[in-house]
């Protein structure tokens, strides 16, 4: 069975204003890529409701850390009453959207994804001390590694949004 | 005469019964399973898990499925629509599900399944004027999801007998299952291949979010 461990309670980011939805998407996925992630769209959603569009976004990109331990994120994007403007900036006239942005970011670690070691009681109980005696260490140097790309990315996002106060 | 029509009807019957012994000591004989039951076969879903767009607003139907057929079409795929169904008689519009699925064949061994469900709610029909033109779209909402399997001996050569079929599964299992994790040749083509038309429905639907050029290259 696989053994998902959550590494950090759930983050959230709040923006309201101005930005770019496709320059913050390229964003995350040029993120991910630096980071060797494989993307994973999970749902994506678009609705165009009165107020203004709706969009949803739920990533899921992942990375093997070794034939053990997979690093997993789950970043859900949600964007709420997006409005067409039309800001001049140096001169330029640039098309960006108002409105709400939410960020979620989950962060976990998959150790034993392959279901190798828990077919039998013996192969759990082998597992479970090489986990806390023996790759204890690699362990926790995955988990440093996992939390340390979440938090990375939150920052990057949280330094792009700011871009867009004018 | 009589003597010659009973030997006759005697030599009929005889090859009826030899028949029927036949057939019965064919059924008699064990068959020989093809795939065990128990057998696990490690090819048998992309490592890409399912993934979804779900849209609600105005569109040209029609035309969004000429579009996926058309672009498994252009890139060699072998397409077919597996179930179309029609409702009607909802207040709020018309349902409508289609399953489709493209194959193609990587090469002698393997073979690509993209498989694409789509459920339409509510839709229905609407003229908008587009460019100074009127034209008739629908109104309604559909989610659509992306599904891939990868298929090894599609054409059979190791399902003759129990040998061979040991055979493949030494090659699934120890070769090729070992090699496909190390490095990832074929799985990662068909997961990009999979991200691309994702990709190319968004672009489609002009969502703010279809954009890949992050993993254009891969």
């Amino acid at each position: 069975m696989v053994e998902r461990e959550i590494l950090m309670p759930q983050q959230k980011l709040h923006y309201e204003g101005l930005f770019d939805p496709k320059e913050l998407y390229k964003l995350i996925n040029m993120f991910l890529r630096d980071k060797w992630y494989d993307m994973r769209e999970r749902d994506n959603v678009k609705s165009t409701t009165p107020e203004g569009d709706y969009i949803e976004l739920v990533l899921e990109p992942w990375k093997r850390l070794s034939d053990y331990a997979v690093s997993e994120m789950i970043i859900r994007v949600i964007m709420e009453n997006l409005v067409d403007k039309v800001v001049e900036k140096d001169g330029v006239k640039v098309k960006l959207k108002q409105g709400k942005v939410t960020v979620l970011f989950d962060s976990f670690l998959q150790t034993d994804f392959e279901n190798r070691w828990s077919g039998k009681p013996v192969f759990f109980l082998l597992k479970q001390i090489s986990d806390k005696f023996i790759h204890g260490d690699y362990l926790t140097k995955f988990k440093s590694e996992a939390a340390g790309d979440v938090g990375h990315l939150q920052e990057l996002i949280k330094s792009f949004l700011n871009l867009y106060r004018y | 005469m009589r003597q010659k029509q009973n030997h006759g009807f005697q030599l009929q019957s005889w090859v009826l019964v030899s028949n029927m012994a036949k057939q019965k000591s064919e059924e008699d004989k064990p068959k020989i399973t093809k795939t065990p039951k128990n057998y696990k076969d490690p090819f048998k879903k992309a490592p890409l898990k399912l993934s979804r767009i779900s849209y609600k607003g105005v569109f040209d139907y029609d035309h969004l499925q000429l579009f996926i057929k058309q672009y498994f079409i252009s890139r060699k795929y072998t397409f077919q629509e597996k179930s179309n169904k029609y409702k009607k008689g909802n207040p709020y519009g018309k349902e409508m599900e289609a399953k489709t699925t493209a194959e193609r064949q990587f090469n002698e061994y393997f073979k690509w399944h993209i498989n694409t469900y789509a459920h339409y709610f509510d839709l229905r029909e609407v003229e908008v004027i587009k460019d100074g033109v009127k034209k008739k779209m629908t109104k309604g909402k559909f989610f659509i999801e992306i599904d891939g399997k990868l298929e090894t001996d599609y054409q059979g050569h190791f399902d003759k007998s129990s040998f061979t079929f040991g055979i493949k599964r030494f090659i699934d299992n120890m070769i090729l299952f070992r090699y496909e994790r190390m490095g990832g040749v074929i799985w990662d083509k068909l997961y990009y291949e999979m991200l691309r038309f994702h990709n190319a429905l968004k672009k489609y639907l002009d969502m703010e979010t279809a954009d890949m050029e992050a993993y254009a290259d891969a």
